[in-house]
């Protein structure tokens, strides 16, 4: 880059830098990661979007899945518009390396002419005859009688000046496309709610504690639960008469719903989420401790703990981020804060379920097997061996 | 509840969780790595900045693909344990019938 004052001032300096840093291979590798890698990867996760958002409407229906189907096809979207974005600032970054590489290469052709002519030149600096790089204003006083060098050292300085305002020119049109890029960035991503998941990892941290909370009622849920267990095996229960004793036991279960103090105070219940508390979950839950009891092994008392406790657990998650997360997007997206709260419920409840089991098995030791189809099955295993 | 709102084919949904799933990896693992600085001259004054922009919206991405993938899966294995109960019942009334 011309140094102040000595460009401007070479006809009386006598000196000029032709130098300009920066290595056209190394900005041509940002480039390339914009374009080979987190271009491509951003492109194939658009696909993936696509094709799931194309198999969730053809292989799954009803309200959920229309949720899912709204999210997934925003992200779809996004991927695909920063995709794009990384592939076009890909190329304003390549034609910032080739202008710098041209603009290296002029000056190099600038200093190899200045040799040729007859002018001084030490490393990057062209002088004209007997001047110094560091005694440019002693050097003013120098006699040039030599006309043919001034002139081609004027000629020389000119080209220099033009090949670093084509550099200049690069730098602002890349300036531009960043600029350009970050606000394109900004608003295909501002519909993404995963800006939340960092906040509702901190609440399900919470509801963790809030697990062992529900661990503590659960002693007192278990008298209850008992009285289910001592039919010793549903399977002899009707269906009816375990949904009627669910439901008696629906009682104790609103009782060990997450604690209204320790949410935040926030946005009502949302819709969606709401109306899976009403009719929906429960009745997973219901099936869930049956699945568990006939199927995983579980004891009666520890099937219904734990699947109450995820239910309950669940609820509480998908209430605060339906709630929160629904409030910042959902006015913007539609139906955005329904599916929020759905995902996030289900996934918190799960994991509460999932920890409650745990938790019991290392308490009370890994499920036996009981049921009627159980024994049916190691008898028949027994006999086989 | 009608059965219209529990249709569901489970194994095609959790394909496409796993796909969500390694789209989610293969751009965590991107949107940690910078390719190796060198020397960018006056341009190293915004590719840094563009770079962790770029980061940034993918990270964003790669989240909400793993979140997506998650809640894909949770909500498929309680959906079919809905769809058992559907079962349950239609085979219940049919045996009563």
């Amino acid at each position: 880059m011309i140094t102040e004052g000595r460009a401007g001032a070479a006809t009386s300096a006598g000196s000029f830098d032709t130098h300009l840093p920066g290595t056209p291979a190394a900005i041509e590798r940002v480039a390339d990661h914009l374009r080979d890698e987190v271009g491509d990867a951003l492109a194939v996760a658009a696909d993936t979007a696509v094709h799931a958002e194309r198999v969730t409407a053809e292989r799954w229906s009803g309200a959920t899945a229309d949720a899912a189907h709204g999210v997934l096809v925003g992200l779809a979207s996004a991927a695909d518009a920063v995709s794009q974005q990384s592939l076009s600032t890909a190329e304003a970054v390549s034609r910032a390396a080739e202008a710098l590489a041209r603009a290296q290469a002029d000056l190099a052709a600038v200093r190899d002419e200045a040799r040729t002519v007859g002018l001084r030149v030490s490393g990057t600096w062209v002088h004209l005859p007997r001047s110094e790089p560091e005694g440019w204003a002693a050097a003013a006083a120098i006699d040039l009688d030599d006309s043919r060098l001034r002139h081609a050292f004027l000629g020389l300085e000119a080209r220099t000046v033009e090949a670093l305002r084509r550099w200049a020119d690069a730098l602002a049109a890349l300036d531009d496309a960043v600029e350009e890029q970050l606000r394109l960035l900004v608003r295909h991503t501002s519909s993404l709610w995963a800006a939340q998941l960092g906040e509702a990892s901190s609440r399900a941290r919470a509801l963790r504690t809030q697990q062992a909370h529900l661990l503590a009622e659960a002693r007192v849920h278990s008298a209850h639960a008992r009285e289910l267990s001592r039919l010793a095996y549903l399977d002899e229960v009707e269906v009816p008469e375990l949904y009627r004793r669910l439901d008696v036991h629906g009682e104790h279960v609103r009782a060990a719903e997450p604690h209204p103090g320790a949410l935040p105070d926030g946005p009502r219940l949302p819709r969606g989420v709401e109306l899976g508390l009403k009719g929906f979950d429960p009745l997973l839950t219901a099936y869930a401790t049956y699945d568990d009891v006939a199927n995983n092994c579980e004891s009666v008392p520890q099937a219904v703990i734990s699947n109450v406790g995820g239910l309950a657990a669940g609820t509480g998650a998908g209430w605060w981020a339906g709630g929160a997360a629904g409030a910042a997007a959902g006015s913007v997206v539609p139906g955005l804060g329904t599916a929020v709260g759905f995902f996030t419920g289900v996934a918190v409840g799960s994991l509460v379920s999932w920890g409650i089991d745990t938790g019991w098995e290392a308490y009370d030791g890994p499920p036996q097997c009981r049921t009627p189809a159980h024994a049916a099955g190691s008898r028949r295993e027994a006999a086989a061996s | 509840m009608s059965t219209h709102d529990l249709s569901l084919e489970p194994e095609p949904l959790h394909g496409v969780a796993a796909r969500l799933d390694d789209a989610a990896d293969e751009l965590g693992a991107l949107a940690g790595s910078t390719p190796v600085s060198g020397d960018w001259g006056a341009a190293g004054a915004v590719l840094p900045l563009l770079l962790a922009a770029v980061g940034e919206a993918s990270a964003l991405v790669c989240d909400e693909a793993a979140l997506l993938s998650a809640g894909t899966l949770a909500s498929t294995a309680l959906m079919v344990r809905a769809d058992a109960v559907v079962v349950v019942d239609v085979l219940r009334l049919g045996a009563s019938g």
